[in-house]
C-alpha cells in the first residue's frame, strides 16, 4: 500500500525472504532425513535379500554357464567398468556390443562344420584325401572311435601299434587312412591292448577279454592272500574305507614297472 | 549507518539460514551419491539374476513348444 513507508516495505520483504529461506532449509532437511531413514535402509535390505537369492540360485547359474560355454560374471563386470557406477560421479557411456561369451578362444568351437566340439588335449582329426562330406564323416567316425576307445593315454596321445609290427598294419598303411574297415580297426585295438598288457601287466585296459581274465585271476590270488591276513589288518581296514584294496603280496602286484630296455612306441599327432 | 543497521538484524539471520541450507544440501548430496552407488551396485549384481530368469523363461518356452510339437504334452493334472 502506498500508506506504508518504504522502510516498512523493506522490512516486510526482508521478513518474507527469511521465511522463504527457512522453508527451503526445512524442505532440504526433510529430503535428507527421508533418504537417510527410509530409503537407504530399505535398499540395503533389498541388496541383502538379493545376495541370498543369488547364493541359493547359483547352481542354476553354473548349469547355464556350463551348458552354453558362457560366463555371466565377465559380462556384468565389463558393463560395470564401461558404465556409470562410480562414487565420484564421472559418467562414461555404455558399450552395447558386449556379448556373454568370453574373449579367449579355448571355449570357442573352431570346427563348426564337423558337429564335434573340440576339447583341449584331445587328438586332432586325421587328414583325408576324399571330398569334403565323406572326409568329414570319416573324420568324425575315426575321431569318435579314438575318443571312445582306450587308445588314449592320460596325456591325450593316441596309442597306435607301430607299422612294422604286423603285416596287416603294413597293408593298412598302403590304403587310404580313412577307409579302414571296422574289423581291421578292432584288430588293431586288440593288439594295442595286448601290448599294454605285456608291457605293464595292467588290468585297466578296456576291450580285451584276455586281459580281463588275467586280471580276474590275479584278483582271486590277491584276495586269497588277503584272507590269511584279515585278522591282523582288520583295524586298519576299518579306517581305510576306499574301494581300492592294496595288494599285500609284492610279487603279485597288478602293476609292474616296465623292464629296463623296453621301447614303447607312442605315435603323437601334432 | 542507520540504513545498515536496518538491514543487519534480518541479514544476519538470513546469513545463518543460508549457512544451514548449504550444509544440508551438502549432506543431502553425499547421501544421494551413496544411495546411487549402492543402488547401481545391487542393480549390477542382479543383472546375473535377470539373465538367468530370461534363460529359464526361454527354456520353458522351448520346452512347451517342443512338447506341443511332438505331441507329448499332457494336460494339467
Amino acid at each position: 500500500m502506498a500508506s506504508q513507508s518504504p522502510e516498512e516495505q523493506l522490512e516486510k520483504l526482508e521478513q518474507e525472504i527469511t521465511i522463504h529461506l527457512q522453508k527451503i532449509d526445512s524442505n532440504f532437511s526433510y529430503c535428507f532425513n527421508k533418504i537417510t531413514q527410509d530409503i537407504v535402509p530399505h535398499v540395503q535390505g533389498y541388496g541383502e535379500i538379493c545376495e541370498k537369492i543369488i547364493d541359493s540360485s547359483s547352481w542354476l547359474m553354473n548349469m547355464f554357464q556350463q551348458s552354453g560355454n558362457i560366463d555371466l560374471n565377465s559380462y556384468t563386470k565389463r558393463n560395470d567398468e564401461l558404465g556409470n557406477n562410480t562414487l565420484n560421479g564421472n559418467k562414461i557411456s555404455h558399450n552395447h556390443g558386449d556379448t556373454l561369451f568370453p574373449s579367449n578362444n579355448s571355449t570357442v568351437n573352431n570346427n563348426t562344420n564337423s558337429g564335434v566340439i573340440m576339447v583341449s588335449k584331445m587328438p586332432e582329426m586325421k587328414p583325408t584325401k576324399s571330398n569334403d562330406r565323406n572326409s568329414m564323416r570319416e573324420e568324425n567316425s575315426s575321431f569318435r572311435q579314438d575318443y571312445y576307445t582306450a587308445d588314449i593315454t592320460s596325456d591325450g596321445k593316441i596309442l597306435k601299434v607301430p607299422d612294422s609290427s604286423d603285416e596287416e598294419n603294413a597293408r593298412d598303411a598302403d590304403m587310404e587312412l580313412g577307409s579302414e574297415s571296422t574289423i581291421q580297426r578292432q584288430n588293431r585295438k586288440r593288439k594295442v591292448s595286448l601290448l599294454l598288457q605285456e608291457e605293464y601287466g595292467s588290468s585297466s585296459v578296456m576291450g580285451s577279454p584276455f586281459a580281463e581274465k588275467q586280471s580276474a585271476r590275479k584278483r582271486l590270488q590277491t584276495t586269497q592272500n588277503e584272507q590269511d591276513e584279515v585278522d591282523s589288518n582288520q583295524d586298519s581296514d576299518r579306517y581305510n574305507s576306499s574301494p581300492m584294496k592294496e595288494s599285500l603280496s609284492d610279487h603279485e602286484s597288478t602293476k609292474e614297472a616296465p623292464k629296463p630296455g623296453t621301447v614303447i612306441h607312442f605315435t603323437t599327432q601334432s | 549507518m542507520a540504513g545498515e543497521e536496518m538491514n543487519n538484524p534480518y541479514e544476519q539471520e538470513q546469513i545463518n539460514i543460508l549457512d544451514r541450507i548449504i550444509k544440508n544440501i551438502e549432506r543431502l548430496n553425499q547421501k544421494c551419491h551413496y544411495f546411487e552407488y549402492n543402488f547401481n551396485r545391487y542393480k549390477s549384481k542382479n543383472k546375473n539374476l535377470e539373465i538367468m530368469g530370461k534363460l529359464s523363461e526361454n527354456y520353458n518356452n522351448n520346452l512347451q513348444f517342443n512338447l506341443e510339437a511332438s505331441g507329448k504334452r499332457n494336460g494339467p493334472l
